[in-house]
């Protein structure tokens, strides 16, 4: 599948480190959120992203780029199911970076409203937490400690189902 | 980092993760704790089915009650629910909860087996109806609050049959008889019981044929109050059945049946290839047993273990 870049609009991200990304729009469209903006037509030529930095809006535009090149599920229902595994080994190998990382796309994709993202990235989360420690879980989801609760609550949740911590 | 994801994105990622795991997430960080706790996450994680465990049985054993948890493949695991199951009687399932009555009908008791928790709700004696020793009860979760719920029926108009009702939707379905007819052959119409199959009613018993007794069950597809098809599920000629308790994951009966010991009962599965009931192997009182199919959910997650409830009289 070839995307004619010539003749296709283009949009302008621009991150919060002031680096430019332009992108086709129908990779951007992917983003319910700039959809939005471009339909309503608040979107001047660069679209600000204050809040999402270079890297973590590469790897978004990466991700976008994939699954706005891959056939639609809706489209019809015999996609062929190459594309479909193509797609899912696509997400596997995407989700293989660190914790920060995931963290920060996935409060990017909730800020762009990426729904297929968020989902990518709360299973990755999930899946890194699933059979852990309290303790490691706090380590890798960075947990401020002065969120942590007190010994007596702690204790408390511990008593309450002591049989989950085995 | 995390403090800044969003609670709803928070959820997300809970949704994904099995009850256990939430159950140690609660021990991570206050805010994490305080979101798990919410009624709203609670309701919105609902209830859902486990590949490690397809119901849990409790019986008793002379006068000892006990609780299994049995899987798909029909391994069984001791559960301790620290409950006195021995006085406690089963009175339905909903959601992955089971009510049971303690003592002579004062106490309802809710438990979830997956976060094995339970409370106690007193009930209250007084009702707008006269009160009389015929009383029966129904509980049931709502599919949507998902808020358990108890029913107290006083002297009903026909007699319901205890430890056999389903819910299905928003409604409890009851085994009944006509109090002085017995609409099945003469005699026979007591070991009728219902039970639940997906999203339909199963009703079932053993009819004495001339030649050979039968065990057999019909599916209700039902509506409301109105039964909207009505067709056999299964006729299965044995002597010894006598109760349907649930169903196997691809639609073996799951039966309570007497094998010849005096007082004990056993628990059998059917199996639709070879034709043959297999045993799982636990004894106990005959009628004792009772299946509550085993869904997993954080339901009474924000009570107290054991936490008892009392209303004022209505």
């Amino acid at each position: 599948m070839s995307t004619s870049s010539s003749s296709s609009k283009k949009i302008v991200l621009k991150s919060a480190d002031n680096e430019t990304f332009e992108i086709d729009e129908i990779v951007a469209l992917e983003s319910q959120a700039i959809k939005n903006m471009i339909e309503d037509e608040c979107a001047d030529n660069v679209i600000p992203l204050g809040n999402i930095d270079s890297k973590t809006l590469s790897k978004i535009i990466e991700y976008c780029k994939k699954h706005a090149e891959s056939p639609k599920k809706d489209d019809n229902a015999d996609i062929d199911e190459k594309a479909v595994e193509d797609l899912k080994s696509f997400d596997a190998e995407f989700a293989k970076v660190d914790m920060p990382l995931i963290q920060d796309i996935l409060m990017a994709a909730n800020f762009l409203n990426i729904d297929n993202l968020i989902g990518l990235m709360c299973r990755t989360i999930a899946d890194r937490i699933k059979g852990k420690t309290p303790e490691e879980i706090r380590k890798i989801l960075n947990i401020n400690k002065n969120d942590l609760l007190s010994p007596e609550q702690e204790a408390k949740a511990r008593e309450e189902n002591s049989w989950a911590f085995d | 980092m995390s403090d800044n994801i969003p609670l709803d994105v928070q959820q997300e990622i809970m949704n994904r993760l099995p009850v256990k795991t939430i159950l140690v997430l609660r021990k991570v960080s206050k805010i994490w704790k305080a979101n798990i706790d919410s009624q709203t996450f609670i309701t919105s994680y609902g209830a859902r089915p486990t590949a490690e465990c397809l119901f849990n049985l409790t019986f008793d054993q002379g006068y000892k009650g006990f609780m299994t948890s049995v899987s798909e493949n029909f391994t069984i695991t001791p559960l301790d629910s620290q409950l006195h199951l021995a006085a406690m009687m089963p009175v339905g399932n909903s959601c992955g909860l089971t009510c049971f009555m303690y003592g002579t009908s004062m106490m309802a008791i809710i438990w979830n087996p997956s976060i094995r928790k339970s409370i106690g709700i007193f009930i209250p004696f007084y009702t707008n109806q006269i009160e009389c020793s015929k009383i029966c009860f129904g509980f049931g979760v709502h599919p949507n609050s998902l808020d358990p719920t108890i029913v107290k029926l006083s002297r009903p108009s026909l007699r319901l049959k205890r430890k056999s009702q389903a819910v299905v939707g928003r409604f409890i379905y009851w085994g009944a008889t006509e109090k002085d007819a017995f609409s099945f052959e003469s005699g026979h119409a007591n070991s009728f019981f219902v039970c639940k199959l997906g999203g339909s009613v199963v009703i079932s018993g053993m009819i004495m044929t001339s030649e050979v007794p039968l065990f057999v069950g019909w599916l209700l597809d039902v509506d409301g109050a109105s039964i909207t098809r009505f067709s056999n599920l299964f006729c299965i000629p044995t002597p010894t059945v006598n109760k349907l308790l649930s169903f196997t994951s691809n639609l073996g009966p799951i039966v309570e049946a007497n094998v010849g010991y005096i007082l004990g009962h056993s628990v059998f599965y059917y199996d639709h290839q070879s034709e043959q009931f297999a045993g799982l192997g636990i004894e106990g009182n005959g009628g004792s047993f009772y299946v509550a199919p085993h869904k997993e959910s954080l339901l009474l997650l924000n009570h107290s273990d054991r936490a008892l409830y009392r209303f004022k009289n209505v």
